[in-house]
């Protein structure tokens, strides 16, 4: 076996090796790369930014543990942006481990604005048949949850939930929701906030999404039903940029691009070992 | 009546839904809301039915001694433990917070930290130069992947922008072509559900 061989048949313990330390040194050393700001970000960053003081953002955690290390960094920066602008925030979960990844992120940036739960932001946590509570919540976020907020709370006593606070929000339309923000790895997502409640009450919607969702997210950013779209973890980093948010994505994207960059050197050397041993073999 | 009575409550909950969404009387009567009611309760039933099957098989994997019934008996004290636990002091109490945060959490993160050792040798063996369709793969996968990378403009000018561009035009075409025939499938195939046509779910052939 010639080297040009070998280097078709590379042994997938090196390849390893090699995918572990590049990102490592990254994580290490940051390269501190500099970032180009994307479209979809910028329109994403803009819908939310044209909202007044007092505007409700709908956030939804749609992603299990698994999907921490490249949605959590959006969470911050979405999260930093609606306190920074004073926006009222509701958080809901379609999926069932969402709210208890995103409530203490939501809480670290409400914090630090001085924001005051059950006044400024409330999380509704996840509740079983969550499509079906989706579609209840738009006549009735009381009813559709139980009268109760995730940690057990009754709506009632929380001032931005409270029907007798004139500012409360009572259901999921465009009466009392301004913007919804979708933070999603798959189905259920963005896609059924569009289907049931961003269409039919034109409410402005943009999705949070892993890398790999966004090829198939860019038709409906195209078509102008989505306001935007945060992909993956170089638009996390993109977003703490434009809104000031802490740069927690930025250390990711350095070992995203060395990892990209030792993934194509391994595919142009087995691509080298193809075609020149085929030549030696001729 | 054991297929037909099934079909004909999926038939019944179909048009209840069709009712609900483009009459006002449907509307007024509340027939989805109703509905979406009774989903809930289902839900939690199902995951009931579940739990219970999960625990029927790995108790017969313990049982025959089947090829790895070690993972079984782990499966089943750990879902045991973890029910009992959330039993007794809510899944919010502290000890089943740290095993959901230092436990779950991780590994579900660790779980999906591996895809990437595993696209790396997937990518490696997978994009060669075989035939010209394989080359146009790789070109394309390889601009798009250095591209979205932050590295890709820093090593040459312009090239974040191409990417952008074989996402938005070719990716984008091609995904719109795909989502149309999709739902256009869901559609036709929802359309044989409420007319009765559909009998796969129940068990049977379609007609």
């Amino acid at each position: 076996m010639n080297f040009w061989d070998r280097m078709q048949d590379i042994d997938v313990r090196i390849i390893y090796i090699v995918i572990f330390l590049v990102c490592t040194i990254a994580v290490i050393k940051p390269l501190g790369l500099p970032i180009a700001i994307s479209n979809t970000t910028v329109q994403a960053f803009e819908t939310m930014d044209s909202l007044e003081p007092g505007d409700v953002v709908w956030l939804d955690a749609a992603y299990s543990p698994g999907s921490e290390s490249e949605l959590n960094p959006m969470v911050l920066a979405v999260a930093h942006h609606a306190f920074k602008k004073d926006l009222k925030v509701v958080t809901f979960a379609l999926w069932n481990m969402g709210q208890k990844i995103v409530q203490p992120l939501i809480e670290d940036r409400a914090e630090h604005f001085g924001k005051e739960y059950g006044v400024d932001w409330v999380n509704l946590g996840f509740r079983p048949a969550a499509l079906m509570v989706l579609r209840a919540m738009r006549d009735g976020i009381h009813d559709a949850v139980g009268g109760v907020d995730d940690f057990g709370t009754p709506l009632s006593e929380l001032p931005l939930m409270d029907p007798d606070n004139p500012n409360a929000v009572l259901e999921l339309n465009d009466k009392y929701v301004d913007l919804i923000v979708v933070f999603e790895t798959g189905s259920p997502g963005t896609v059924d906030y569009l289907t049931y409640v961003a269409l039919e009450y034109d409410i402005p919607i943009f999705p949070a999404l892993v890398q790999v969702s966004v090829p198939g997210a860019l038709a409906y950013v195209q078509s102008g039903d989505y306001s935007g779209l945060i992909p993956g973890l170089r638009g996390a980093a993109e977003y703490q940029i434009l809104a000031g948010a802490p740069p927690t994505a930025a250390t990711g994207t350095d070992a995203q691009s060395l990892g990209a960059l030792a993934i194509t050197a391994f595919i142009i050397l087995g691509n080298l070992g193809y075609l020149l041993g085929r030549k030696n073999a001729a | 009546m054991r297929k037909e009575l099934p079909m004909f409550i999926g038939v019944l909950a179909g048009l209840a839904v069709i009712f609900d969404r483009y009459f006002v009387l449907g509307r007024n009567l509340g027939l989805t809301a109703t509905l979406d009611d009774w989903s809930v309760v289902m839900d939690g039933m199902m995951f009931a039915v579940g739990f219970i099957n999960l625990t029927r098989l790995h108790y017969l994997n313990v049982k025959r001694r089947r090829a790895g019934f070690i993972y079984s008996i782990v499966l089943l004290v750990t879902m045991y433990g973890y029910l009992a636990l959330a039993l007794y002091e809510t899944v919010d109490g502290p000890n089943a917070t740290f095993i959901f945060d230092n436990v779950f959490r991780t590994m579900g993160s660790t779980m999906y930290g591996m895809i990437a050792f595993f696209i790396a040798s997937a990518a490696y063996r997978a994009f060669r130069v075989r035939t010209r369709e394989a080359t146009l793969m790789l070109v394309a996968a390889v601009l798009v992947m250095i591209g979205k990378a932050p590295v890709g403009d820093a090593l040459v000018a312009g090239w974040d922008p191409l990417a952008e561009w074989i996402l938005n035009v070719i990716n984008t075409g091609g995904m719109k072509g795909i989502l149309l025939g999709a739902y256009l499938g869901a559609f036709a195939t929802a359309l044989r559900v409420l007319l009765g046509l559909e009998r796969a779910h129940l068990g049977g052939a379609a007609k």
